[in-house]
């Protein structure tokens, strides 16, 4: 299903499309953005902390984000991240700063502050950038299912590795140690600091 | 040292399984506050993010497709035209507001701290609310929105150190302004440092300059030298949550 044709192919029509909203304020390109990925956002903020929010704050949230998907368009760089990546750390971001105004907690501090969307200080060429989305694809669908499934865990249900830890009764270690394997298999991602484990303070 | 475009380069990073979590959005506000300290500091962080923030968004791409099956044209149509609905509404209040663009300039007086830190200290260092802690220590909490853990900027005078102390819980230290060191070495200005519960340690700023860290504490921390008692009102500060 996720052959390295379409992946290149569907992520080469999503960054023209942002490219089209930023340019030229084109709805057509709009829809079929909203159409790829609204229903992804739902599924990501639904399944995060399975339960948090409520259907009505998955549906408010998501046109949050789709509504900051045409707003921001034009921060979008395709040479620097995949329309995926970046639609993906706006719905991120979204989410904490929805939680933390609902907590009505220091509403001054924005997600954006903390995850500076557009920021890149070692600019990664187009050629490698799509290198690495197709490896992405495919060193995941490659890795063991248990460091898969912690990965997953993290990324998609909003699990710190100590939560996942309590829920599966692994020892936090197991937990750490089969999310680092995990990474270390997307070695052509990671290569270059897989040393920065030996700075680690929790082994 | 290494240096990237003159600053020196952080020596002390957070481990991956920091930077996951961070970049998964999934860490607490104070360790996501150091981290992001950390990152303005160092390249090399801030370019794992961003893998680890495309391994997120390829999980979200191949994983988010439930909804996708499930999902009704009729209902997505809908949601469109509302959020384009939205749109609408918004440009036109954007037209309004660059009609009467007024100074709404902020100011940036403290441009040397790092970006995630301007909000959070928007009239400067001096205006912080700064508890005096024994000599050589000033204490100005920060509000973070974090009910785990205590998030506050410590400023370490000149040569000032303080008195050996342990933590009953994880404390994450980034240096942000002068250096400091203990008995495991010197740290520089985006050093990011890890203490677990029950480590002691007495750091002492450089005689240089003070020291401005930024620290994420996750429960009260206990003095264990000869000076408890007088030290004790830093306790009053950090009330176990």
């Amino acid at each position: 299903m996720h052959n390295e044709d379409t992946i290149e192919e569907r992520r080469q029509a999503l960054a023209d499309d942002l490219k089209r909203v930023a340019d030229h304020q084109d709805r057509a390109a709009y829809a079929r953005l909203f159409k790829f990925f609204s229903p992804k956002i739902k599924s990501y903020l639904l399944s995060l902390k399975s339960g948090q929010l409520t259907p009505e704050m998955v549906e408010e949230l998501t046109q949050e984000v789709m509504v900051k998907v045409w707003t921001k368009a034009h921060y979008f760089n395709a040479s620097k991240a995949a329309a995926s990546t970046w639609i993906y750390t706006i719905a991120r971001n979204c989410r904490i700063d929805f939680l933390r105004k609902a907590n009505a907690t220091a509403v001054q501090l924005s997600a954006d502050d903390l995850w500076p969307i557009s920021q890149e200080p070692e600019p990664v060429t187009f050629l490698e950038q799509h290198k690495a989305a197709t490896a992405i694809h495919e060193a995941i669908s490659d890795l063991p299912t248990e460091q898969a499934e912690i990965i997953k865990q993290i990324y998609l249900k909003g699990k710190s590795h100590t939560e996942i830890a309590e829920l599966t009764k692994l020892p936090l270690g197991t937990v750490k140690s089969r999310a680092r394997l995990g990474l270390g298999r997307l070695r052509t991602i990671f290569d270059e600091r897989s040393d920065i484990s030996s700075e680690s303070n929790f082994e | 040292v290494s240096y990237v475009t003159g600053k020196i380069m952080a020596q002390h990073h957070p481990d991956i399984h920091m930077l996951t979590e961070f970049s998964a959005g999934v860490a607490p506000p104070g360790i996501v506050l150091c981290i992001a300290a950390h990152i303005d500091y160092c390249p090399q962080c801030q370019n794992q993010v961003t893998k680890l923030e495309a391994l997120g968004g390829a999980l979200f791409e191949i994983e988010g497709t439930e909804h996708e099956r499930t999902a009704q044209t009729g209902a997505l149509d809908a949601a469109l035209e509302k959020t384009l609905a939205a749109i609408d509404e918004l440009e036109a209040a954007a037209v309004d507001d660059r009609n009467n663009l007024s100074a709404t300039k902020t100011d940036q007086p403290e441009n040397s701290l790092p970006g995630c830190l301007r909000s959070l200290i928007p009239k400067g260092l001096e205006q912080l609310n700064w508890k005096k802690i024994g000599a050589s220590l000033r204490v100005a909490r920060l509000d973070a929105g974090d009910s785990l853990n205590e998030v506050a900027l410590h400023k370490l005078q000149a040569g000032g150190g303080v008195a050996d102390h342990d933590h009953r819980g994880q404390e994450i230290t980034v240096v942000l302004k002068g250096s400091f060191s203990d008995q495991n070495g010197l740290y520089m200005p985006g050093d990011f440092l890890v203490r677990n519960a029950g480590e002691v340690h007495a750091p002492k700023a450089s005689n240089d300059g003070d020291c401005i860290c930024l620290s994420t504490m996750a429960a009260p921390v206990r003095f264990t030298g000869l000076l408890t008692r007088i030290v004790n009102p830093f306790l009053k500060i950090y009330p176990s949550t």
